[in-house]
């Protein structure tokens, strides 16, 4: 690495009780870089935020802030905590009712000691974030969607960390909404020179705030590097087959509808029944073959920076590629065109 | 042949707030027709309302007709009679949707049993069913449980709950947002196959302009309870003429054609909460002059398309990101 990484993950697996949340991940949050985690619901991705801000524990490998081991005592965290901003999915439910919206900006002040200028340095917060005339005795009820997510980022920038981890910070909110949250985000992360993890499953968005990227699948990494080398030119076929799968925007030329990308079955495991010894996209896999079913593939690079974890990556030999795309018993269904 | 459906005028006043005011639309067999629109906008309520499943709170007014037959004037008891063979819905949250300690297959067959079938035809009808839509190995899949199945294949058992009584009439609400971009495609591929197979008037609601590109044939584009514009998606897409509809084009096209770290594309201000005299999206609105603010513009025909608009957008506007 040729600049510092703020925050590392090496080999983390987070299990709760059976069920594997996040398995045997590794990635670094590098200064001053913005790193997208893109993946579907339940691959594991809200897990690393929890853990890249301390609040959950590895169950085995290691997660590293500035080289360092989170430490385990609530008291001695509290020093990571500080430097590292958290912006939540719905500001509905992460912004306490009760709460005046001064109280809910200024609380992270207070829980560190600080006792002076505490509506001042909220306000200035609140400012920073687009409510510069914002009442600090209002309540968060008296703002929409928008408003609070605002509220939500002045809190996690209060006190100046230089990361700033956002899980989904536009999902909940309206699309002509998103743009003005992703904006403001995109102007904070230049003017306070903050370090960023954000994490989506919109891959049009991810694609314009992410400098890196990783994919996730069923809580493994299947694919990282950079985010336009991974977006241009995707190695796992999950991967490809997301980025093949964005709608298009012109009822003219539709990219989707009247083939069919995937056999009827493609999608059916859940993770129960997900054989974790071996590639955990297999049953979804076009080009699955008997080897991804029995065993686990690597997160290798390549020549271009990114990695992928898959025994028949897009980018390897014609004489493995292509090979039948749907094997499935359906009678009447039609070979999708290759994508 | 009459349309599918027809609505006219269709208000939805929950008594503290308007739902849908004043909504007239129609949908052709064999059409899709996507409702787009945010919160508040009433696509909700306009969709609840046609299939008659808003609380009883919520008062209705204005015509809902099914192929011909205005269902809005059949009594509670009389429309639940026939409301599985009238329209089949498709909520959001299959999950909470669907019994989560009755397997799948017995939830469908219900319905069959329901209408008569005895035991062996109702459980033949509910493997057509899972087949229908795209199902493989309907016999283990009948005997799974909600939670063991995918998001994806949830949805799908939802449709195929929806149309197994064959309806011409099919309302979904939402139902890819929760699904990531590979699943949902899978599930847009087998609405359009279903539509075009079945005759079936899909009424699709959307907060996606993108999900509306790749499956609409008419779009109607809703805004403060009220539609804002419709009129043919091919048209619609290359010449928006509501400012609100150009805007959302806007923000979706700057996101796919910017470059990273560029700012993207941004409609100021926020859907209203409350009533707005005037036209309802002139505080956000670019072109608003001092009679957007008093009069609320009607939707005007202008050929097979529809604006409320004071000043519609004329012209092909470039894009820019």
């Amino acid at each position: 690495m040729m600049s510092q990484a703020v925050i590392s993950f090496r080999g983390v697996t987070k299990r709760f009780g059976p069920r594997v949340a996040v398995e045997d991940v590794d990635f670094d949050l590098v200064e001053g870089t913005t790193l997208g985690i893109v993946g579907e619901s339940g691959s594991g991705k809200t897990t690393c935020v929890r853990l890249a801000v301390g609040l959950e524990h590895p169950t085995s490998g290691a997660v590293l802030f500035h080289g360092g081991h989170y430490p385990r005592t609530r008291r001695r965290l509290k020093d990571i905590r500080r430097r590292i901003g958290l912006v939540q999915q719905d500001p509905y439910d992460s912004l306490d009712p009760r709460m005046t919206i001064g109280q809910v900006v200024a609380e992270p002040l207070r829980i560190h000691g600080a006792k002076r200028r505490l509506p001042e340095r909220a306000a200035a917060a609140l400012a920073a974030a687009g409510l510069a005339d914002a009442p600090l005795d209002s309540f968060p009820s008296a703002y929409s969607g928008g408003g609070r997510q605002r509220i939500a980022i002045a809190r996690a920038l209060v006190l100046e960390p230089e990361v700033l981890l956002c899980d989904e910070p536009t999902a909940s909110l309206d699309v002509s909404v998103q743009a003005q949250i992703v904006n403001l985000l995109l102007e904070l992360r230049a003017s306070r020179s903050l370090s960023m993890i954000f994490v989506s499953h919109d891959l049009d968005l991810i694609k314009r705030v992410a400098t890196e990227l990783v994919v996730m699948y069923a809580g493994r990494v299947v694919e990282s590097g950079p985010a336009e080398v991974v977006v241009a030119t995707p190695r796992h076929p999950y991967t490809a087959g997301l980025m093949a799968s964005i709608p298009g925007d012109d009822p003219g030329r539709r990219k989707l509808i009247g083939q069919r990308t995937a056999g009827p079955g493609a999608t059916e495991l859940t993770d129960e029944r997900l054989n974790r010894d071996a590639c955990v996209y297999a049953p979804r896999c076009y080009k699955a073959q008997e080897v991804c079913r029995t065993n686990a593939p690597l997160l290798e690079p390549s020549t271009s920076g990114v990695a992928a974890r898959c025994f028949f990556p897009e980018d390897a030999p014609a004489s493995v590629v292509g090979a039948q795309r749907i094997t499935a018993a359906d009678p009447d269904h039609v070979p999708a065109s290759e994508t | 042949m009459s349309p599918v459906l027809e609505v006219k005028g269709l208000v939805v006043d929950y008594g503290s707030a308007m739902g849908v005011r004043g909504v007239t639309f129609s949908l052709e067999a064999g059409q899709v027709l996507g409702l787009i629109g945010e919160t508040g906008s009433g696509k909700s309520s306009t969709a609840l309302a046609i299939a008659r499943l808003l609380p009883p709170s919520a008062r209705v007014r204005g015509r809902i007709a099914i192929q011909g037959a205005d269902v809005s004037s059949y009594p509670p008891a009389s429309f639940r009679k026939i409301r599985g063979r009238t329209v089949g819905f498709v909520p959001q949250d299959a999950m909470a949707a669907l019994n989560p300690v009755t397997p799948v297959g017995s939830q469908i067959g219900e319905m069959f049993r329901l209408q008569g079938n005895s035991r062996s035809e109702a459980e033949e009808r509910t493997f057509d069913a899972l087949r229908r839509v795209w199902i493989p190995d309907v016999k283990a899949v009948a005997c799974l449980y909600p939670h063991q199945l995918s998001g994806g294949m949830r949805q799908r058992v939802m449709i195929a709950i929806a149309l197994a009584l064959n309806p011409p009439l099919l309302i979904a609400d939402e139902p890819t947002t929760a699904l990531d971009v590979s699943t949902q495609a899978e599930i847009l591929q087998l609405v359009d196959h279903l539509c075009t197979e079945l005759e079936l008037g899909v009424l699709w609601i959307t907060h996606d302009m993108g999900v509306v590109a790749e499956l609409a044939d008419r779009v109607g584009v809703m805004y403060a309870g009220r539609l804002v514009e419709q009129g043919p998606a091919l048209e619609l897409f290359a010449a928006p003429r509501h400012p609100y509809t150009q805007g959302l084009l806007q923000t979706l096209r700057s996101l796919r054609l910017g470059r990273a770290g560029e700012p993207l594309y941004q409609i100021d201000g926020q859907p209203p909460r409350s009533f707005v005299a005037g036209c309802p999206f002139h505080p956000r609105c670019l072109s608003a002059s001092s009679i957007c603010s008093e009069v609320d513009p009607a939707l005007e025909p202008a050929g097979e398309r529809q604006v409320a608009c004071h000043h519609p957008v004329t012209g092909r506007k470039e894009v820019t990101a």
